[in-house]
């Protein structure tokens, strides 16, 4: 099939339009700064935007406004609340009023000095946004769960390799809540690990909320987007962190529930602790009230990995003959994960949680929900990312979007 | 909100009664699915949630066997025209599931409704069968606008190649159109869809969605083994004239195809002065996987210019392959560019090996190479690193040898565990500070022995410092609570005063039982500085045992400056069990408000106070209101306390108290924020 007279670009084609390029490239920023205040000058800032500046979103932004080399020039929300309140906290930063107040995403990202961007919108969003982001050549860094079906998690994936974007997802958790047990992990101290139990929520159930009172300024079709057309409801889209029927991380429609909320995290901590972070499992077996007590993931290692029964919130199970140490992986650059964000979108090295890691463990989460919803045993390839021969469980790897929205 | 919403009152009624039987089967268990599927078409938002739970589980843990009448059974409801949106959505959803070609005639239907659209396309989303496309394609001409869209989307999610012909006649329809056009025939990615896209004929302002689909033409004939038709691809938008980030994207694609031939190329596009071609030609050198490139990147990498040779490098670092490759980074240590030297610095991490340490040895302590020297000297990997560092630990300049040995110990190397123990009685003070340090992070428990016996014989208080740190490092990590503290409550009797006090530093900050009977029993120490170090760790004590005897030394002590260290340490052992019970809580605060006598220590309690969510934490603080000298805290605190516990639900205890912190308290920061915590009572 190979045809070596296609082959290759000329090399100087290649530069030729290149050094065009770069004669046509944007202003970076406009506002002027030559490193003042212990900032870089203005040329080497990462100039940001954040779409979905609520609870979790705020906490993004304004970790990322506490680094001298960022300069954020842009908030989106289609709550109004979020969104002036998102504006204030850059203005207040800056001691300005330069941050521009943006309602539709599409605008934030089809702005060419915009380099990064922070996304935290409920988890439908999040895939359209990301590839979105992508195709327009930012950087991103996506709350978890990155995902909300596994096509979704894979489309993002491959946006970020396709454009040579730095894609992190957005889980603390899986470094800093159980650092010690991934140290003696690394350190070879479990031994060979065959077993891992991880505490997290169950999967989310189906919304019926009927119309309800509207007492705040959103944009109601575009928080939808993606899902299923609904009735506004304030339960349906309250972004409270419980998950208990009364904000959107309960509903099928717009999240996997605790099972993706926190196993984001969790199955995220448990994978990395097993050093498993760019795999998936072969198997997918949920409780059966017998002999199965747990959902349990089957990985190609024999690794068990349970939902629940440990004693903690991750519990390792290893058969604790000592082997060989191994490099433990560390946020880059050192500090937070956001500082291992920043880091590299300046030196284009993967960050920690990668969307490719990121996806591996959603698509643990989703997974997970698939096999208690159809209640039996599944087979699972996480090369082709398929259920072999199984059309009803590969139907739920993904869903149709209302129109006009497409990955 | 599990009512029915209906809109008659006949139907009220008889929907109740339906949702009511149903729901009480189900109770039961009894639920008879048949009553389920005839309520489904009543059901509207706002109503019947259990029962589409129950037909949810039912339907999705159905055997293969039994799709075919379920399905039956959801287009009878579709086929209602009583059937309200919900139950429509609902029988859509669940279609993805058990569908077949059969429900595909009557999806079609909906395709071109507004409202239902979506559902339809949901409903065909797994369906693998050539009716469900064909049903698609048909509807393209009967549709427009965003309906239309949604299909165009559909086809180009279901990779159709028999929709290429009919997607390419939409380019050149309205922009949303075209765009959607365009892209679902890049994602359907065929040799047909490469042509097709290679003569579209779009806007300038549209040429991103045309770039984009190519791109993803180019993967997906890549992935199915078409790697010329990709390549040819690849190579039009390498060398045309779209976006930089477009051309990067291609070099990435053709670097993907052609592995390590394409390394010419990757580091042409590594030595563009663009920044997006270099992060697309980085991208690429990430992937490659074969070892064999590792050489001609060494050969590569002197020549380059300076940016080149940092994104080579954080690309290098990325794809952590170290074999060939080490000699040239070390030698770039060296290199007249600070950020090269920098970056090569770091690099080492992943890229070095034994032969790296002499090389960032020798820049540890140059002013612009030693956080990055010692970072990575910290955390490379290899065999005989550590050997190595060893080495240089034992020769050189007191200040390098210090810096050295400081990184053996934060790298756990145990075979320096006897050098660091004999540098820990160096002469030099530099080098013997930092063995301290490292015993710390490597002793055990004969080594926290012989620190014991060092902090019993120095002289030197900075010294006893640092061994008294390293002690509490190195017992830290053992679990035996009162073994690990054994040594020092040993050496703790006979000791001098100076010694005695870091003792029971080290002591109120292990804990125990044991550790605890040692220092109280300093209480009655003869010298006045144990006697005071004594109370200090007791009040300091790393969890709340000493709670209660402080609380009485508080109350009985004669001596004032002792009475209020006490009570100081009381107050803060309160907030200390994360799990104490509010109420308790609440009552040892409230004693200790009592037994202080100045305010500082009233104000210390009220600040504890304002910690503890509870309805009794805020009442104790309302008593506190009529004193001039604790009401601003008091409110404070307060308002602190209704933010965080006011709901509807206690707001008749909550509201007065908040009311009064808006009349009467001192500045409008409390007021404001009193009456935001006041809003909350109404939800």
């Amino acid at each position: 099939m190979k045809n070596k007279n296609h082959s290759i670009v000329t090399r100087r084609n290649f530069l030729k339009a290149a050094a065009a390029s770069t004669l046509a490239a944007p202003l970076v920023i406009t506002t002027s700064a030559l490193g003042a205040n212990g900032r870089p000058p203005a040329s080497e800032r990462i100039v940001w935007g954040t779409i979905g500046p609520g609870n979790m979103g705020s906490g993004d932004m304004n970790s990322f406004l506490g680094f001298p080399e960022v300069q954020h020039v842009a908030v989106c929300d289609v709550r109004k609340s979020a969104l002036e309140r998102g504006v204030a906290s850059v203005n207040k930063k800056y001691g300005n009023n330069d941050c521009k107040a943006i309602h539709d995403f599409r605008e934030l990202l089809a702005r060419p000095d915009i380099d990064a961007v922070n996304i935290a919108t409920p988890d439908h969003w999040h895939a359209i946004m990301v590839v979105a982001a992508c195709r327009a050549g930012k950087d991103v860094y996506c709350q978890k769960p990155e995902s909300l079906t596994i096509r979704e998690g894979r489309a993002m994936l491959d946006a970020a390799r396709m454009y040579n974007r730095v894609v992190s997802g957005g889980s603390q958790r899986v470094l800093e809540d159980q650092r010690a047990m991934a140290i003696k992990s690394y350190a070879g101290e479990y031994g060979t690990i065959k077993e891992i139990y991880v505490s997290c929520g169950g999967p989310s159930w189906r919304c019926n909320l009927g119309p309800g009172e509207m007492k705040e300024e959103i944009d109601w079709d575009m928080w939808l987007g993606p899902a299923p057309y609904a009735p506004y409801h304030p339960y349906r889209c309250s972004g409270t962190f419980s998950i208990n029927g009364t904000g959107w991380r309960s509903w099928q429609d717009y999240s996997g529930g605790g099972m993706t909320d926190w196993g984001a995290h969790r199955f995220g901590a448990a994978m990395f602790i097993a050093d498993m972070r760019d795999q998936g499992p072969v198997e997918v077996i949920p409780p059966d009230g017998k002999d199965v007590k747990n959902l349990t993931h089957v990985f190609a290692n024999g690794v068990k990995m349970y939902h629940g029964g440990g004693k903690g919130d991750i519990t390792v199970v290893g058969d604790n003959k000592p082997i060989a140490p191994k490099p433990m992986p560390v946020y880059k650059g050192g500090g937070s994960i956001y500082g291992d964000f920043v880091h590299c979108v300046k030196t284009r090295q993967r960050p920690f949680r990668d969307i490719e890691f990121a996806h591996r463990t959603c698509t643990v989460c989703h997974l997970g929900n698939i096999a208690y919803a159809l209640n039996r045993p599944l087979k699972w390839d996480p090369v082709k990312e398929e259920f072999p021969g199984d059309d009803q469980a590969n139907a739920m790897r993904d869903r149709a979007r209302r129109e006009p929205w497409t990955l | 909100m599990k009512q029915l919403a209906v809109r008659s009152a006949a139907g009220v009624i008889g929907a109740w009664l339906l949702v009511f039987a149903g729901l009480a089967g189900a109770a039961r268990g009894q639920a008879p699915a048949q009553d389920l599927y005839q309520l489904l078409p009543t059901i509207d938002f706002g109503g019947g949630e259990d029962s589409l739970k129950a037909l949810q589980k039912e339907i999705t843990e159905a055997k293969p066997t039994e799709f075919p009448a379920i399905e039956k059974k959801l287009i009878a409801v579709l086929n209602n025209k009583e059937t309200k949106l919900c139950g429509q959505q609902f029988a859509f959803q669940m279609l993805r599931i058990v569908g077949s070609p059969a429900c595909v005639p009557t999806v079609a239907r909906f395709l071109g409704d507004e409202k239902l659209s979506h559902m339809a396309r949901y409903a065909l989303y797994g369906l693998k069968h050539a009716s469900a496309d064909e049903t698609l394609r048909d509807a393209l001409g009967k549709t427009t606008g965003n309906i239309r869209i949604g299909i165009i989307n559909s086809l180009g999610d279901r990779q159709d190649a028999g929709a290429v012909a009919l997607l390419a006649k939409l380019v050149g329809s309205d922009d949303a159109t075209t765009v959607a056009a365009i892209r679902a025939i890049g994602r359907i990615g065929t040799p047909d869809a490469a042509k097709a896209l290679e003569t579209a004929k779009v806007a300038d302002s549209l040429a991103w969605a045309l770039n984009d689909a190519r791109l993803h033409c180019a993967k997906n004939l890549a992935a199915a083994g078409q790697a010329a038709e990709s390549r040819a691809v690849y190579t039009a938008l390498c060398q045309g004239k779209a976006p930089a980030l477009v051309r990067a994207a291609a070099l990435t694609g053709l670097a993907r195809l052609d592995g390590a031939k394409a390394l010419p190329l990757i580091i042409d596009g590594i030595k563009s002065e663009d920044k997006l071609i270099r992060q697309g030609a980085a991208a690429a050198v990430v992937e490659l996987t074969d070892p064999a490139v590792n050489l001609a990147i060494a050969k590569e990498l002197p020549g380059l210019p300076a940016p080149a040779k940092v994104t080579l490098l954080n690309a290098l670092v990325a794809r952590n392959q170290r074999v060939g490759l080490t000699e040239a980074v070390n030698r770039l240590v060296s290199n007249e560019d600070s950020a090269v030297r920098s970056t090569a610095a770091l690099s080492l991490a992943k890229l070095g090996d034994a032969s790296s340490v002499p090389v960032l040895a020798g820049v540890l302590k140059n002013k612009d190479l030693e956080k990055e020297a010692t970072q990575t000297l910290k955390t490379i990997w290899a065999d005989g690193v550590g050997t190595e560092l060893i080495k240089k630990a034992q020769d050189g300049e007191p200040e390098l040898r210090a810096a050295v040995v400081e990184i053996l110990g934060d790298r756990k190397e145990a075979q320096a565990l006897p050098l660091v123990k004999q540098l820990s009685g160096a002469e030099n003070k530099t080098i013997r500070f930092a063995a301290i340090k490292a015993l710390g992070s490597l002793g055990k428990a004969p080594e926290i022995e012989a620190m014991v016996d060092m902090v019993a014989k120095s002289k030197d208080n900075g010294e006893r410092d640092a061994l008294g740190q390293a002690i509490q490092n190195a017992a830290k990590r053992i679990e035996d609570v009162e073994g690990r503290v054994a040594p020092v409550i040993k050496a703790l009797a006979d000791a001098q005063p100076e010694a005695q006090a870091q003792f029971i530093v080290i002591l109120k900050a292990l804990g125990g039982k044991n550790a605890l009977a040692a220092v109280s029993k300093c209480l009655t120490s003869a010298s006045a500085e144990v006697k005071k170090a004594a109370l200090r760790g007791l009040s300091d004590w790393v969890d709340d045992a000493p709670l209660k005897s402080l609380k009485e030394m508080a109350r009985s002590s004669k001596d004032e400056a002792e009475r209020i260290m006490a009570l100081r340490g009381f107050i803060r052992m309160i907030g200390l069990p994360r799990n104490r019970k509010a109420a308790e809580a609440v009552a040892l605060y409230k004693e200790a408000i009592e037994l202080a006598g100045r305010p500082q220590e009233k104000i210390q309690a009220i600040g504890g106070l304002g910690n503890t969510k509870d309805i009794l934490a805020l009442k104790a603080l309302y008593e506190q209101f009529a004193d001039p000298a604790l009401k601003t805290e008091a409110m404070n605190a307060a308002v602190k306390v209704a933010d965080q516990i006011g709901k509807k639900q206690n707001a008749k205890d909550i509201h007065p108290i908040l009311e009064q912190i808006i009349q009467q308290a001192p500045n409008d920061g409390i007021k404001n924020r009193a009456r935001s915590a006041m809003e909350k009572l109404s939800k």
